[in-house]
């Protein structure tokens, strides 16, 4: 596929304080032993894109941590492969610049220069999908657009209240009108932070700015284009899995144990998710485990009671524990006879014996890495 | 720059492994599954990785490809390096002679210039079709400390099966006086495990002396160790505590999974997979987490990623990709990757080799009290309702019979 990718690694429509406390957004851990990043590479390396610029700002050692390379998502290589794009900070940039996707690729234009495919794809992290890049790039090519912009017709589990791209599409698919609000539903086509551009064309439309900073591809270069009809909406029918709030990151966590969903993201025509490896032992179930409707990864050790939950690696629920409804982040330990429900338990938490903590689907109880109860 | 290694490992890997057919049909025995995602190959080479050893010289002669494909460049055991790393060593032609292996002693003699290329002081000999967790470090360091020519790794087996073992009579500082293989009547219960270490030169010189010699079988077990003993060599054992066991036969294989799923904390030697501090590696397939569905109830049991349960398991070991429609019971038996149990099947005490499919309503094997271990090889398609005898062994041709 002639295309690189950029990907925003914290840069997505979300309110997620708590899980981007000490880590970027695409660190995010999810479905039982996933990060959003390998969603995003997967679908990038699965469509054929073999030459990737990860950008990321700040707090981006879990990251990097997880990707290395990129070996796992065979993007180790001589030719493109995975490049990390760490803040270029000179004394010029360094104060009081916006983060925009904008921005983000002004700072990196020598990426955009180096790199020698004819077309650029950018994209953030969330919402979490198992898309194929390759149709959306046939799209482009078909309508000869110059910006061509992801829509998914399936959003899981959108929070109101969130400002996101609409997007007011002619019958063609053609955008007229592009909008961000908190509302929504600018003729009812919501972007998934995806979008593709010719990257001549995009770095001759910086080169018109002449390095002005601050600018924004929804609010400046968008509208532009869209003036002279050259922004195309590019529909895709796959699930696409909004965690932009705890509850909208309880709610598709727990979408996980649909099978439909599951077979969507895992089990998709368009390949499979790849993850770093942690040589995990198998998955142990105890002679009193009690597991229904759950989703549980390796390494995890089962003694007492689990039911509508996602368990990741490491995970130990002791004797008589009852977990229901929630989602157990790797490490972290439930000991006998403690009780969680409606619950999302960070990495590493550590739950004393008989404690019972419960929320409510609509406000989780939220534990942060390390905390002891 | 290190331009040679202390210690550097051969694993012999080119058994047929008959005694495990049909499990061994198509796949070297190294490169047979064990404990719901390893292979048996994982155990060696991770006791490398965690010993410090980095130059393995994998030996391969029966059928390698899987097991080829399974090693890689040999990086899930950080054994791709620029100098030493993995290499498997298959027997090869030259201009005077084309041979297979012709035993244990041959397949080193073949590769002696690889063992030469690194010049190593010692060189560590293992085969693969043991499951332990060994430190070979703390062996190399006796061997060291003995000026030994060859330690050969022992473990205390129980009275009544010595006879099944080779068994070294040792003086009281270990230094081997005796070596009989399978004894009617057993001195002692030091049985060794197919771990050897040499040091470089003396190992050299014993293997070039065994292949010109015309009445060897090129047996380390049979000429090579009887050999040195005679002519007076420094020769010790040196005695691993732990757990160890043979999987070269069906039944100790599914013993040796039913193991691995946690034992019994009242037993001395128990092997645990779930240790930080030695880690079993292995090779990653992309498998999504298991989901356990609203009718699954699994308890005493391992498994794999990638699995869908909807029905019952009980103490056992399930692989990758494993699906248990409802209504299905799985009992005591080992159910390998992408095996399909469909609803109102019942398998009890068998092995289930990969990519089985188990149609609606059978009956695989019967209870494990009764003692017939049941096998169903691989790809096998077991149509509906059908009754899979206890102590049957289903293959192919089997199935078209039926």
């Amino acid at each position: 596929m002639d295309a690189a990718g950029i990907i925003l690694a914290d840069t997505g429509a979300v309110d997620v304080p708590e899980l981007i406390r000490k880590r970027t957004l695409a660190a995010i851990p999810f479905g039982a032993r996933y990060r959003l990043i390998d969603f995003t590479l997967s679908n990038m390396t699965n469509s054929g894109i073999s030459s990737v610029g990860m950008v990321a700002r700040e707090k981006y050692q879990s990251l990097m941590g997880h990707t290395g390379a990129g070996a796992v998502w065979d993007l180790e290589r001589k030719r493109g492969g995975l490049t990390f794009l760490p803040p270029f900070s000179t004394e010029q940039n360094v104060n009081g610049l916006k983060r925009s996707r904008y921005n983000a690729l002004l700072e990196n234009e020598s990426y955009l220069r180096r790199v020698k495919e004819k077309y650029i794809l950018i994209t953030s992290c969330t919402p979490v999908m198992n898309v194929d890049y390759n149709k959306m790039l046939q799209f482009h090519e078909a309508h000869n657009a110059r910006m061509t912009i992801m829509y998914t017709t399936r959003p899981m589990n959108a929070q109101d209240g969130i400002a996101r791209t609409w997007m007011d599409v002619d019958r063609d698919g053609r955008v007229l009108g592009i909008d961000i609000t908190r509302q929504g539903k600018l003729g009812g086509h919501c972007a998934v932070g995806a979008f593709m551009m010719d990257r001549e064309d995009l770095l001759d439309i910086m080169d018109s700015y002449h390095g002005q900073k601050n600018l924004s591809f929804r609010k400046d270069v968008a509208p532009a284009l869209i003036e002279e009809g050259g922004v195309w909406a590019y529909g895709v029918d796959e699930i696409a899995l909004y965690l932009d709030t705890l509850p909208g990151y309880l709610a598709s966590s727990l979408s996980l144990l649909r099978s439909d969903v599951r077979q969507a993201l895992f089990h998709s025509e368009n390949g499979p998710v790849i993850t770093k490896v942690s040589d995990s032992a198998p998955t142990h179930y105890g002679p009193h485990a009690n597991v229904t409707n759950s989703l549980i990864a390796d390494g995890a050790v089962i003694e007492g009671n689990v039911s509508n939950s996602i368990i990741f690696r490491g995970v130990h629920i002791g004797k008589d524990a009852i977990v229901s409804n929630s989602v157990v982040m790797q490490d972290s330990t439930v000991s006998d006879g403690a009780r969680l429900n409606y619950a999302v338990l960070d990495k590493a938490v550590y739950i004393n014996s008989d404690r019972i903590l419960s929320g409510y689907i609509t406000h989780p109880f939220f534990c942060k890495r390390d905390d002891r109860i | 720059m290190i331009k040679r290694k202390k210690c550097l490992a051969m694993l012999l890997a080119g058994g047929q492994g008959s005694r495990l057919m049909p499990l061994t049909e198509d796949i070297a025995k190294p490169a047979v599954p064990f404990g719901a995602r390893y292979r048996i190959i994982d155990f060696p080479l991770s006791n490398c990785l965690n010993s410090g050893i980095d130059t393995v010289g994998v030996l391969t002669q029966y059928r390698p490809m899987e097991l080829n494909d399974y090693l890689g460049m040999g990086e899930p055991w950080d054994l791709n390096r620029r100098f030493g790393g993995l290499h498997t060593l298959p027997p090869y032609q030259t201009g005077q002679r084309s041979d297979w292996f012709k035993g244990t002693a041959n397949a080193i003699y073949q590769h002696i210039v690889f063992i030469k290329r690194y010049d190593p002081e010692y060189v560590l000999i293992l085969s693969g079709d043991h499951i332990y967790k060994m430190n070979y470090d703390l062996m190399l360091q006796e061997h060291i400390k003995n000026h030994a020519d060859c330690t050969i790794a022992v473990i205390d087996v129980d009275p009544k099966e010595a006879s099944r073992f080779g068994i070294m009579n040792t003086d009281d500082r270990g230094r081997i006086l005796e070596f009989e293989e399978k004894p009617a009547h057993p001195k002692s219960t030091q049985a060794s495990m197919g771990v050897y270490i040499f040091s470089t030169d003396v190992l050299i010189k014993y293997l070039q002396e065994d292949e010109a010699d015309p009445d060897s079988s090129n047996d380390f077990g049979k000429d090579i160790i009887p050999k040195m003993l005679n002519e007076n060599r420094r020769m010790f054992a040196y005695l691993y505590k732990g757990y160890w066991r043979d999987v070269g036969t069906l039944a100790s294989y599914w013993s040796a999974n039913m193991d691995a799923i946690g034992m019994d904390p009242s037993e001395e030697e128990r092997l645990i997979l779930n240790d930080p501090g030695w880690r079993i590696y292995y090779r990653h397939m992309l498998n999504e987490p298991q989901f356990l569905g609203n009718t699954a109830d699994v308890t005493n049991s391992i498994m794999g990623s990638g699995c869908e349960i909807n029905g019952k398991v009980e103490h056992s070991v399930l692989f990758d990709n494993v699906d248990v429609d409802e209504g299905a019971e799985i009992k005591d038996s080992v159910i390998l990757s992408g095996a399909k149990i469909h609803a109102g099947a019942k398998v009890e005490y068998s092995i289930v080799a990969e990519d089985v499919e188990i149609k609606n309503n059978c009956r695989v094997g019967g209870a494990q009290s009764d003692g017939n271990l049941t096998i169903i090889a691989r790809d096998i398609t077991v149509p509906e309702g059908t009754a899979v005898q206890p102590g049957e062994i289903v293959t192919a041709d089997k199935m078209k019979n039926k």
